[in-house]
């Protein structure tokens, strides 16, 4: 008996444990919580052992979830750049779309105080040399078009159309040496040309040394040309020299629309002239600046009851 | 001599060596209960927690073939009830088994290598498993069959065991040597 005992000790203990396990599952399965003898003392043993633990295991995560977030914080600011670099586009073109929007308004505004027809038109481009002072714009002979006819912007006189072809047309600027607006020296309605120079700006010709002119004089059209309506702004007397001899005193002029900033201007019909159609029986339609879907942008909104269009109209 | 008699001779190992053995035990123990209730949750974000005293355990049952090895295993199942559930003498009662079936395994079959370790953790978890299960079902009515998520956290944590198998008794095998316990 001893034997088996001793040869089975291991075993008979196991058992005996188990019984003794299933004897407090049973117990505690009836009272929960109760028989319980060495559960507090190991908790109370246990716990500032865990304390200390957790807080050290607690550090070791911060530390390596630190650096892993740094990471993290690398790819994430490589991605917010590049979000940033689409913003400031975004924001760049609704500036752009904003500008174009208030320069749209003006030209409608402007059109609108104009006598004759008009077309609204782009720039689409510039002279190919420096010597010469032109502008391509994006509408010709088909929007009625024709060489001859003035070209305007709110600011003021821009220039002559010059060539024209079936969708473009080019313009004389005021600036170049081969243009010649008839105008009046708003204060004192002394009449005179103004002309471009080789050198860039513009200079009044014609006007008597007795004349009273000085700096700062505004000039307008004359409207006597047959081209150009009456008073519009054609620019200010920067300059007046009346040392040289001859009849005629010299009067720089700087011109009030700047051309170099222009990207869309209106095209006139010269005064009394009218506009020629190109085609059959257009229905009524409202001349405004170019259509902003025809340029990929939004442009202002529409009059209520018209329609925006790039197109001619009485 | 049988081969069992040659290789499970009964030793009567000396009180200095049966408290270092104790003393390791003891250390492994609160040791694998601290980081089971504390650091091993925070690494596996408290999906499956490898259970470090059931490696013990098989420990255990693989090489300490007396009372003081059958003690051993319930308390530290005992222990473990202490940190978790509320019905004490679960653990006890699943670690005893595990020890029983280990002990009963290795008085048979030569276990003392590294794979046979890994395979009666393995299978250790398991059995903890079902009779953490059977208790349930015997004593709470808790008669939920083995659903597909509880299996395949049983078989993760199983797994997860298996694999840490050769750390912790590497480590307990290095703590028989500071002590002198080999």
């Amino acid at each position: 008996m001893l034997e088996f005992i001793r040869r089975n000790r291991v075993l008979l203990s196991a058992s005996f444990f188990l019984l003794c396990s299933l004897g407090l599952l049973s117990v505690n399965a009836r009272h929960p919580g109760r028989i319980d003898p060495l559960g507090r003392a190991f908790l109370e043993v246990m716990a500032p052992f865990q304390r200390v633990t957790s807080i050290v295991a607690g550090w070791t995560v911060d530390v390596w979830r630190g650096y892993v977030d740094l990471l993290g914080v690398e790819r994430e600011n490589g991605r917010l750049r590049g979000r940033l670099h689409e913003l400031e586009r975004r924001a760049t073109e609704q500036r752009e779309l904003e500008l174009m929007n208030r320069r749209l308004k003006r030209l409608l505004a402007f059109q609108r105080r104009l006598p004759t027809q008009v077309v609204s038109a782009e720039v689409t481009g510039r002279d190919a040399t420096a010597w010469f002072q032109s502008l391509t714009l994006n509408k010709g002979e088909r929007d009625g078009i024709q060489s001859g006819m003035p070209v305007l912007a709110p600011e003021g006189v821009v220039g002559l159309i010059s060539k024209t072809s079936p969708h473009a047309s080019r313009v004389l600027l005021l600036t170049d040496p081969n243009s010649g607006v008839d105008v009046l020296i708003q204060r004192t309605r002394v009449r005179g040309i103004v002309s471009g120079l080789l050198e860039k700006g513009a200079i009044l010709k014609y006007v008597k040394r007795a004349d009273d002119v000085q700096v700062g004089d505004r000039i307008v059209t004359s409207g006597l040309d047959g081209i150009f309506p009456k008073g519009v702004s054609v620019g200010r007397v920067t300059r007046v020299s009346r040392k040289d001899r001859g009849l005629f005193l010299y009067a720089e002029v700087t011109p009030t629309a700047d051309a170099s900033r222009l990207e869309e201007v209106l095209v006139t019909a010269a005064s009394g002239a009218e506009l020629l159609d190109p085609r059959p029986a257009p229905p009524p339609a409202f001349v405004g600046p170019p259509d902003p879907a025809t340029l990929g942008l939004v442009g202002p909104p529409a009059p209520p009851g018209v329609a925006v269009s790039g197109e001619q109209s009485r | 001599m049988s081969l069992y008699q040659a290789t499970h001779a009964p030793t009567t190992p000396t009180l200095g060596a049966e408290l270092r053995a104790a003393v390791i035990y003891t250390l492994t123990a609160s040791l694998a209960l601290l980081l089971q209730t504390t650091v091993l949750h925070t690494l596996t974000g408290d999906r499956v927690i490898p259970d470090l005293a059931l490696i013990l355990c098989v420990y255990l049952g693989l090489y300490e073939h007396s009372v003081a090895g059958a003690t051993g295993a319930f308390l530290l199942g005992y222990l473990l009830d202490s940190f978790s559930g509320s019905l004490v003498g679960l653990n006890a009662f699943a670690m005893t088994s595990v020890y029983t079936m280990v002990y009963l395994i290795a008085r048979r079959l030569w276990m003392d290598n590294a794979l046979s370790s890994i395979a009666m953790v393995f299978l250790g978890t398991l059995v903890k498993g079902f009779a953490i299960l059977g208790a349930l079902a015997a004593y709470l009515s808790i008669d939920d069959r083995l659903s597909l998520a509880a299996a395949q956290v049983l078989l993760a944590e199983a797994l997860l065991a298996a694999a840490l198998t050769p750390i912790v008794f590497g480590f307990i095998r290095w703590e028989q040597r500071v002590f002198g316990a080999d």
